[in-house]
C-alpha cells in the first residue's frame, strides 16, 4: 500500500516537533505544522524548504476548541484529507503536588490532555471516511510516574488511557492510535539543567546517555507508515531502559551487598 | 475535611460512569481530574499537618482503565488518574502516607443505568486492608480486581 502521507504536527517549533516534522518530510509527506509562534514556524519552514514534502506553517493555540477544525479545514485546502495526526505540544510545569496550584494542573490537563483530544476529535471523521488514518500521540515516561510531576504525569496518563479506547473504537475503521512515551531527550530546555542534576539522570539512564529527537521522530515516522497497521493502542517508552531499571540504585545496592 | 474530626484517608472514585454518560464532555476530563487532584492534594495537607499516616485509595472501573471503546471520558479520565496516583505514590514515599489504585469491575443497574460493583464486599475488604496502620510498605500499586477479565491483556 503506498499512502502518500498528508498530515498534522503540533508542537511543531519545538525541538522533538520539528525532529518529527522533518523526517516525515525527508520521506516526502506534506504536513501542517502548528505551534503558538508563528515567528518560529516561518523560521523553521524556511530553513525546510529543501525537503521532498511540503510544510505549512499555521500558527494556533491548544487551548482553542476550533483549532481542530481550523488545522483540519486548512489541511484539506492544501493537500487534501489528513491521514496523519501527530499530537506533539504540550507544556511542563513541574512541582510537588503541596506546592501545584489548581489553575496550574488544569491548565497542564488542558493544554497536554484535552487540546490533543480536541484534535482527534476534529481529525477522526475524515479518516473514517476514508477508511484509513495513523494517529500518534506524545506521551511521556512520567506516565509511569514522576516526582515533582503531578500535573504533566496525569496529563500523559490521561492521553494513554484515551488512546487505548480510541485505539479499539477506531479499529474497525483502519485507523491505528498510539502512543510515544520519550524519556530524558536532549533538547536546549534539558541542557539547561545544573549540570549535576543532568549527570545524574544520565547515570540513571541503562543505555548511558540521553535520547535525541531522533529516537523520537524514528517511532513516529514508523507507526506513520502504512505498514504499522497491526500496531494499535500501544505506548511504546523510549527511554534507554529507565522505565525498568535504575543503574544508580542497583549500584547503591551492590556497594552495600 | 473538618480539623475537629478524625480523618485518615481519601477515598476517590474519579472515573465511575454516571447517566449522563451520553452527554459527557472533554471539558469533564478536566474537571474530574482537577477535582480529584484538589481533593488529594488537600488531604495530603491535611496528613502533613496532623502527623497523620494518611491512605489515600482510588477507585477506577477496569474497562476505562483497560480502553473502554464506549467511553473515551472515562478512559482519559481513569489514565490520568493511575498516572496521578503514581506520582503521589512516589512523592509520599519518605512519609507515612500511601497511595493506591483499586480496579473494579463494573455492572449497570438495569433499572436506573448507575454503574455498582460487581465485587463490592472484595473491594471492601481490599480497601481495609489498604487503610490498615500495617500496610504502610503498600504504596504506588495497582491492584485489578476483576476476577481475571485482564490476565493476558497489557496494562495501561
Amino acid at each position: 500500500m503506498n499512502t502518500p502521507i498528508i498530515g498534522i504536527v503540533t508542537g511543531a517549533a519545538g525541538a522533538i516537533g520539528k525532529a518529527i516534522a522533518i523526517a516525515l518530510a525527508e520521506s516526502g509527506a506534506n504536513l501542517i505544522v502548528t505551534d503558538l509562534d508563528q515567528e518560529a514556524l516561518d523560521k523553521f519552514i524556511t530553513e525546510s524548504s529543501h525537503l521532498p514534502g511540503k510544510l505549512v506553517g499555521m500558527a494556533g493555540n491548544m487551548l482553542d476548541p476550533e483549532l481542530g477544525r481550523k488545522l483540519v479545514a486548512r489541511t484539506m485546502s492544501e493537500f487534501g484529507t489528513p491521514n496523519l495526526l501527530v499530537n506533539c505540544s504540550g507544556l511542563l510545569l513541574d512541582n510537588r503536588i503541596q506546592k501545584m496550584s489548581v489553575e496550574k494542573f488544569r491548565l497542564l490537563i488542558d493544554i497536554n490532555l484535552t487540546g490533543p483530544l480536541r484534535l482527534i476529535d476534529a481529525v477522526a471523521p475524515v479518516m473514517r471516511d476514508a477508511g484509513y488514518g495513523r494517529i500518534i500521540s506524545l506521551s511521556s515516561r512520567a506516565w509511569l510516574g514522576n516526582f515533582g510531576s503531578s500535573g504533566y504525569s496525569s496529563a500523559k496518563g490521561g492521553v494513554v488511557g484515551a488512546s487505548r479506547s480510541l485505539a479499539l473504537a477506531f479499529a474497525p475503521h483502519g485507523i491505528t492510535v498510539n502512543c510515544i512515551a520519550p524519556g530524558f531527550i536532549d533538547t536546549p530546555m534539558a541542557r539547561s539543567m545544573p549540570a549535576h542534576i543532568l549527570d545524574r539522570v544520565v547515570r540513571s539512564i541503562p543505555v548511558g546517555r540521553t535520547g535525541t529527537v531522533d529516537d523520537v521522530s524514528a517511532l513516529v515516522k514508523f507507526l506513520a507508515n502504512p505498514a504499522s497497521g497491526y500496531i494499535t493502542g500501544q505506548t511504546l517508552v523510549a527511554c534507554g531502559g529507565r522505565s525498568i531499571s535504575n543503574p544508580i540504585a542497583i549500584a547503591s545496592k551492590e556497594k552495600h551487598a | 475535611m473538618s480539623q475537629q474530626s478524625p480523618f485518615d484517608c481519601l477515598l476517590l472514585a474519579p472515573a465511575n460512569a454516571s447517566p449522563s454518560q451520553s452527554s459527557a464532555t472533554l471539558g469533564e476530563v478536566s474537571d474530574a481530574l482537577t477535582v480529584n487532584f484538589a481533593m488529594t492534594k488537600a488531604a495530603i495537607n491535611h496528613f502533613e499537618k496532623t502527623s497523620t499516616a494518611g491512605r489515600l485509595v482510588s477507585l477506577v472501573p477496569g474497562d476505562a482503565a483497560m480502553g473502554d471503546p464506549t467511553s473515551l471520558i472515562h478512559s482519559a479520565i481513569a489514565g490520568g488518574m493511575l498516572s496521578l496516583f503514581r506520582t503521589v505514590a512516589l512523592e509520599l514515599r519518605k512519609t507515612s502516607m500511601t497511595a493506591n489504585t483499586i480496579m473494579y469491575a463494573p455492572s449497570k443497574d438495569p433499572v436506573s443505568a448507575k454503574e455498582e460493583m460487581i465485587d463490592a464486599h472484595g473491594i471492601t475488604v481490599l480497601i481495609n486492608a489498604l487503610l490498615s496502620v500495617d500496610s504502610h510498605g503498600i504504596n504506588g500499586q495497582e491492584i485489578y480486581s476483576l476476577g481475571g477479565a485482564d490476565v493476558g491483556r497489557l496494562h495501561p
